[in-house]
C-alpha cells in the first residue's frame, strides 16, 4: 500500500461510518451512553476533509490527530494517538510485515493509554489479536474481524462505561470492538489490493 | 425528535453563542472554551469541564469565585486535549492551573494528555478526578457526578483566598474523601445527536444509579412513592458513612420540575432527621444535569468549617446557590 491507496482508504472510511453509525450507536446505547456511531462518524468525516496527500507517514499522523481533535471521548485519544504512533513506523510501501508491525504498535498504545488488557470487552480485543489474524491467515477478511467483535458478545465488560452494568453487559458486541473492525478492515484491504 | 434545536450538528456552537449573549462575563476561545473575559492576575486558575449537555455545568460555572475556564466537548462527548491545552494556556497567569476531572475514561484521557502537553510547554498543572458515584461499587471505577460542582466552589474559593496549588490540591483531596452521590431517573433524556431516548423504561419503572449521560442505572426497579425512593438511596450513601453533621445537595436531571424537587427535599429532610443527622447546609437545584432527564441525585459529605465557609462565598455565578 502506497501513500496514495493509503490516503484513498482513510478517506473511504468516512463513508463507512456514514453507514454504519446507527449500528454503532444502537450498540453503544445498551451498553453505553449511545453515542459511538455519532463521535466516529464525526472523527472520520474530519480526516475526509482535513487529511490531503503527503508520505505515508504525514496521512498517518495527519489522521491521529485529527481523529484526537475532532472525536472526543475515550475513542479520539485511543485512536488519534494510535494512528500517529503507527506513523512513526510507517515504511513508504505498506507491505504486510510492515502492517504487522503497525498492528503491534496499534495494539501496544491502546494496551498503554487505555490501561486496558484482553477480555475487559473492549476495542482492545479486536486490536489485539488483529496480528495473530495476520500472521495466521495472511489477510485479515471482514469476517474474520467480525468475528473477534463476535467474541466480545459474552464478555463481561471491565472497563469504559460498559463497566459499570457488569453481568447486564453480556450480550451485546462492545461498540470500539466494532468500529475497530472497520478500522484494521481499511487497513488490511489497502495492502492486498497491491 | 422534537427539541429546540436548529441542526444537532451545530448543537454545540449555538448553545455557546447563546451563553455568550446571557453572560457578558464569559467569552468564547477556541471554539468551545469558555473562559472569563477579565481574567485572574494572580491565584490558581481552575479549569473543569466535560461533555455538553449538564448544563449548567460546566461552563456555568465559569466566572469570579469558581472556574476560570470551562471546556466543552460534543453532547456527553468529553472535550479533546488541543482544546483542554487551549483553556490551560489561556487561564493560567503564573500560579499554576488545577484541572477537576469527573471520572470518565474519555474526560480522564484528555485531560491527562492535555496535562502533559501543558507540562511540557512549561505550564505548572496539578488535576484532581472526581469519584462520587456510589452507584459504583468498584471505587477507582466510580464516575464523577453531582458532586463534581462542590469541587468547584470549594476549589474555587480556596483560589481566592490566595491558597497555592499544593495547599488546594491537598484540600480537595480531602473532602472529596467524603464526598458521596446516587442518582435516579423516572425518565430517560432525549439525546439531540442520535434523537433517541438513553434507554427505554416502562411506565411504571425506575432506574436507580443513573449515571450523566444519559445511560442506564445499574438497577432497574418498580417506581415507588418519594419517601421510599429517598430512603432506598440514602440507605445507598450512608453504606459510605457515618457522620452525623452533613452537607446535602438535592440536584435535579434536567428535567425535573421544581415543585417536585421540593417534594423531594422534604423528604430527604425527614428521612435525615429520622436518621439523627443533623443539615449543615442544604444545596436544591440543577446543578449537574443529564439533558432532559427526569430524575434526581443526592450528594452528601461530611460538615467542615471551611468548605462550609467556601459554600457560602459569593461567587458570580447565578447558577450555584
Amino acid at each position: 500500500m502506497n501513500a496514495e491507496k493509503l490516503l484513498e482508504k482513510m478517506h473511504g472510511l468516512k463513508s463507512i461510518f456514514d453507514e454504519k453509525e446507527s449500528e454503532l450507536t444502537g450498540l453503544d446505547r445498551e451498553i453505553g451512553d449511545g453515542d459511538h456511531g455519532v463521535n466516529m462518524k464525526r472523527g472520520f468525516s474530519a480526516v475526509n476533509d482535513k487529511v490531503s496527500a503527503g508520505s505515508t507517514q504525514d496521512i498517518l499522523k495527519q489522521t491521529g490527530m485529527t481523529l484526537m481533535s475532532s472525536i472526543g471521548g475515550a475513542s479520539g485519544p485511543l485512536y488519534g494517538f494510535s494512528f500517529v504512533k503507527m506513523s512513526e513506523v510507517a515504511k513508504e510501501e505498506i507491505d504486510g510485515e510492515n502492517l504487522l508491525e503497525m498492528l503491534e504498535v496499534f495494539d501496544r498504545t491502546v494496551a498503554e493509554k487505555g490501561k486496558v488488557e484482553g477480555g475487559e470487552k473492549t476495542m482492545y480485543d479486536v486490536i489485539s489479536k488483529s496480528a495473530d489474524l495476520l500472521r495466521d491467515k495472511g489477510s485479515l477478511s471482514l469476517e474474520d474481524l467480525q468475528q473477534l467483535a463476535e467474541e466480545t458478545k459474552d464478555m463481561i465488560a471491565t472497563k469504559g462505561r460498559a463497566a459499570y452494568f457488569k453481568e447486564q453487559s453480556k450480550g451485546t458486541i462492545d461498540p470500539g470492538a466494532q468500529s475497530a473492525v472497520y478500522i484494521i478492515h481499511a487497513l488490511g484491504e489497502g495492502v492486498e489490493n497491491d | 425528535m422534537k427539541k429546540l434545536i436548529n441542526d444537532k450538528e451545530r448543537f454545540l456552537s449555538d448553545m455557546l453563542d447563546g451563553l455568550k449573549q446571557r453572560d457578558p462575563h464569559i467569552e468564547i476561545i477556541e471554539d468551545t472554551v469558555v473562559v472569563r473575559k477579565e481574567k485572574k492576575s494572580s491565584g490558581v486558575a481552575l479549569v473543569s469541564g466535560g461533555g455538553s449537555g449538564h448544563e449548567p455545568a460546566h461552563a456555568g460555572y465559569v466566572s469570579q469565585g469558581m472556574l476560570d475556564g470551562a471546556v466543552c466537548g460534543e453532547v456527553f462527548t468529553s472535550p479533546t486535549p488541543d482544546k483542554v491545552l487551549a483553556a490551560i494556556k489561556a487561564v493560567d497567569n503564573g500560579d499554576g492551573v488545577l484541572l477537576i476531572i469527573k471520572n470518565y475514561s474519555g474526560d480522564v484521557m484528555n485531560f491527562e494528555m492535555a496535562q502533559e502537553m501543558a507540562e511540557a510547554e512549561g505550564h505548572h498543572v496539578a488535576s484532581v478526578v472526581v469519584r462520587d458515584d456510589v452507584a459504583i461499587d468498584n471505587e477507582e471505577q466510580r464516575r464523577g457526578v453531582a458532586g463534581t460542582v462542590v469541587v468547584h466552589k470549594y476549589a474555587g474559593y480556596l483560589a481566592e483566598q490566595g491558597a497555592s496549588l499544593d495547599d488546594i490540591v491537598k484540600k480537595v483531596k480531602e473532602m472529596m474523601s467524603t464526598l458521596y452521590s446516587i442518582g435516579m431517573a423516572i425518565h430517560p433524556c432525549l439525546v439531540p445527536t442520535t434523537g433517541e431516548y438513553g434507554f427505554d423504561l416502562a411506565e411504571d419503572e425506575m432506574e436507580i444509579g443513573i449515571g450523566i449521560h444519559g445511560e442506564k442505572g445499574i438497577s432497574r426497579e418498580k417506581s415507588a412513592s418519594v419517601d421510599k425512593i429517598v430512603n432506598r438511596l440514602l440507605d445507598e450513601l450512608f453504606k459510605h458513612t457515618d457522620s452525623s453533621r452533613l452537607i446535602v445537595m438535592v440536584n435535579g436531571m434536567g428535567a425535573t420540575p421544581e415543585s417536585e424537587l421540593s417534594i423531594v427535599t422534604k423528604y430527604v429532610m425527614e428521612a435525615l432527621d429520622d436518621r439523627g443527622i443533623t443539615v449543615s447546609k442544604l444545596l436544591v437545584g440543577d446543578y449537574m444535569t443529564a439533558l432532559d432527564m427526569q430524575g434526581f441525585s443526592l450528594t452528601i459529605l461530611d460538615e467542615d468549617d471551611e468548605v462550609l465557609e467556601a459554600l457560602d462565598a459569593d461567587t458570580g455565578s447565578k447558577y450555584f446557590k
